[in-house]
């Protein structure tokens, strides 16, 4: 299985990375992708000017690692990429990119989701939300947490 | 000691300090507790909040400091 990581400190072309990882298969049948983009609204409503995503030097790094390394073995993927953003992130920028390939469509589509949820809720991140009235750091939802439990059952 | 904080900690202490440790903070938790006194605005964070790290990897509350001299302080992650 085929894995590549990176931690981008600048914004990134989701649609390059996925032509780097599309260049390098041979012959699986399916692809899945996922890019998530920084929204320019809180869950407020509250208008955000931008993310920080603050990071570890070698722990975020890893974290990236393992949660794709995990999400491929899982779903016997060919290969698996995560792309994701630390630093700044301007509302409206990709701040991450996913793409699972496969033999069949199934595995690709599950890993990538599987990959998002771990994403959410494990990755070595803290992520600060920056409007006109302030800043606030965040920690995952309710909801995150809830869509990273139903995959250890 | 050099101690490194991130995110809320890191914003309201500096992401990384000099701290000069007082004789007898043997373990983790006096290390907490010393910050917590020096820096009150933490305290909640710094006393429960947070994960103590050393060489990458997690320590307990009752790790021994005796050859620790870089050791960082994790709030509680936000994910990506």
């Amino acid at each position: 299985m085929r894995c590549t990581i990176r931690l981008a400190a600048e914004p990134f072309d989701a649609a390059a990375d996925y032509r780097a990882f599309e260049e390098k298969l041979a012959g699986e049948g399916a692809i899945v992708t996922f890019t998530g983009m920084a929204r320019p609204r809180t869950h407020d409503g509250e208008q955000i000017n931008s993310l920080f995503l603050d990071h570890h030097p070698r722990m975020t790094e890893a974290s990236l690692r393992e949660i794709a390394e995990d999400s491929g073995d899982r779903f016997d993927l060919s290969a698996i990429t995560v792309v994701h953003r630390c630093g700044e992130v301007a509302a409206g920028d990709p701040i991450v990119f996913v793409a699972a390939a496969a033999i069949h469509r199934r595995a690709a589509f599950e890993a990538c989701e599987y990959a998002m949820d771990r994403l959410k809720t494990d990755a070595v991140f803290w992520k600060r939300e920056d409007s006109v009235d302030g800043s606030c750091w965040i920690e995952p939802t309710l909801i995150d947490e809830a869509d990273r439990a139903r995959w250890s059952k | 000691m050099k101690i490194r904080f991130y995110g809320r900690l890191g914003d309201r202490l500096g992401s990384e300090i000099e701290v000069a440790v007082p004789p007898g903070t043997d373990t983790v938790v006096e290390l907490r507790e010393v910050l917590a006194e020096m820096f009150p605005q933490a305290s909640g964070e710094l006393r429960q909040r947070s994960r103590a790290c050393v060489a990458d990897g997690f320590v307990a509350d009752d790790y021994r400091l005796a050859s620790v001299d870089s050791i960082e302080f994790l709030p509680p992650l936000s994910g990506g």
